[in-house]
């Protein structure tokens, strides 16, 4: 394993302190915490509903690349892989909170969901009003009730921009909630990778492709997943991904936002190869695309790899999308 | 029946010299079905524990359940750190509203981390060794052999919560790791028990 780091134990914390001391204007680390916080004027004098997120560190920049005046408050790290604790993410919720309540945006793996559930029940505690919607996007993942159910990847940052942006303009708590949750409904995405990532407590590779492999369906943590197949061009790949998605969403009628993400070792120009190839595909099925992203958005430390999340839009959403955030990342 | 402050920090710091000594072997059952730091990841809770402990120097039944459910899920992170903070928590809480029976804490703390994980037995969690310990310990049942025994039986359970439920079939022939980890909570509880014989 070759890493930039000093240790395997300090990389959370020595990776948050790095984002915040190169941004000192915008945003400060919260007190015995991994946490980072808006310090806009907008933020401290606002009255907005505050967003926070946050997860296990390795999927930078979410969420804190997130963090800022349109996105999210506030936003927690984990060690990698590992969710935050419930004493930080309430402090995280606390400094969040202006009166109006703050909504939570988990991902949906065990760990996140009951550890916000616990920091929500010591908010509630202090008398603050909290929400959580928890996103699972992955449909490489059956829905069945003996799993843990579809996991949160990379349609969370889309979720985090629509409803920031809603919150950004003054929506309240319950409205917020329910907006986030029909996104959720709305968003599904696939990823592949053509090799696994290395996480640094254990040092190499979590699972093995030969050369000429990938694999579909894999997960943000090294899950694997649905199949192993001899690599393809990046048409073939972007056929099967928008096959499987607009299967999923049974119908082609409506507005739709892409994003194409890379996993963390995949050079922006293998991207934009592949997001010419989606784009391609979705006109040769009349889909209409309203809003395209490209770039590292979510990803899975080092893995070479990338997934396609696509949003059916309703109502505003095109508009919060494309409204303007200012974080280090969107 | 009741065990005293004095004796339930005995209990705990026994559960923390367990951990200590097998984060290796827990780390090595977490690697078959999970991400291999379980082992790593509590005994980092743990150590708090007893440095909290150690530290602030509870006086009292409540205090040194909460002393050790806040080092436990401000440092484990987790699924686990959570549900052994919970459990914790609520021995804690009802201790504090003069619940003393520690059958019913164990009872009581079961029934919460059921709840904060929305499992049940038979999910190949810790809940497997937990439900079956804490009923045998209030039937006056509890022993080293059946605790190995629910230990042993997750082995050919299916997971069907957490990361290893992704694993659907293949998640079998693996004992739980936290039930593993959970079972010396119980071997020392019974360890301080017997001495007081």
């Amino acid at each position: 394993m070759k890493k930039i780091i000093n240790n395997v134990e300090n990389i959370a914390a020595e990776m948050v302190s790095g984002f915040v001391k190169t941004n000192p204007a915008k945003f400060k680390q919260l007190p015995e915490t991994l946490a980072v916080a808006r310090v806009d004027d907008d933020f401290v004098n606002g009255t907005n509903v505050g967003i926070v997120s946050g997860g296990g560190s390795g999927h930078e920049p979410l969420h804190l690349g997130y963090v800022g005046k349109g996105m999210l408050s506030a936003a927690i790290a984990g060690q990698v892989n590992t969710s935050p604790t419930p004493d930080q993410i309430y402090k995280a919720i606390k400094y969040a909170d202006k009166g109006k309540g703050v909504l939570l945006i988990v991902k949906n793996y065990a760990g996140d969901v009951m550890n916000f559930d616990m920091a929500k029940e010591l908010a509630e505690f202090d008398d603050i009003t909290v929400k959580t919607i928890i996103v699972n996007d992955d449909i490489s993942v059956e829905d069945a009730e003996d799993t843990q159910g579809k996991r949160g990847v990379a349609g969370t940052v889309l979720v985090e921009k629509i409803c920031g942006a809603a919150a950004q303009n003054g929506m309240d708590l319950n409205s917020l909630a329910e907006l986030g949750q029909k996104v959720i409904d709305n968003t599904k995405t696939i990823g592949l990778a053509l090799s696994a990532a290395t996480v640094p407590a254990v040092g190499h590779p979590g699972f093995k492709l030969a050369e000429d492999e990938m694999e579909y369906g894999v997960g943000i943590h090294n899950e694997r997943g649905y199949a192993t197949e001899k690599l393809a061009p990046s048409a073939v790949i972007a056929n099967e991904l928008v096959n499987r998605i607009m299967k999923a969403f049974g119908s082609t009628n409506g507005e739709f936002a892409i994003l194409v993400n890379g996993l963390g070792a995949t050079p922006l120009m293998e991207q934009y190869i592949f997001a010419n190839d989606v784009v391609n595909k979705l006109n040769e099925l009349n889909i209409k695309i309203s809003f395209a992203k490209v770039g590292n958005m979510v990803t899975a430390i080092d893995m070479h790899g990338i997934s396609l999340t696509i949003t059916k839009l309703e109502n505003d959403w095109k508009s919060y999308l494309r409204q303007d955030a200012q974080t280090v990342a969107w | 029946m009741e065990l005293s402050t004095e004796k339930t920090i005995d209990w705990i710091e026994r559960w923390v010299e367990y951990i200590k000594q097998n984060v290796t072997a827990l780390n090595e059952l977490d690697t078959a079905i999970g991400d291999g730091d379980h082992g790593t990841n509590l005994n980092r809770g743990t150590q708090a524990v007893k440095k909290a402990l150690a530290e602030e120097k509870p006086q009292t039944l409540p205090l040194v359940y909460r002393t050790t459910a806040m080092a436990l899920v401000s440092t484990i992170g987790g699924a686990s750190g959570a549900l052994f903070g919970t459990a914790f928590l609520t021995m804690a809480r009802l201790s504090k509203d003069g619940e003393t029976k520690l059958e019913t804490l164990l009872l009581e703390a079961n029934e919460a981390m059921k709840k904060r994980g929305k499992s049940d037995v038979g999910m190949k969690t810790l809940i497997d060794l937990w439900d079956p310990a804490t009923k045998a310990f209030r039937d006056h049942k509890l022993t080293r052999s059946y605790i190995q025994n629910c230990v042993d039986k997750t082995k050919n359970m299916k997971a069907s919560k957490g990361r290893s439920s992704y694993l659907r079939e293949r998640s079998i022939g693996h004992i739980d790791p936290v039930a593993k980890s959970s079972s010396y909570l119980f071997i020392a509880l019974l360890e301080v028990l017997e001495e007081d014989k």
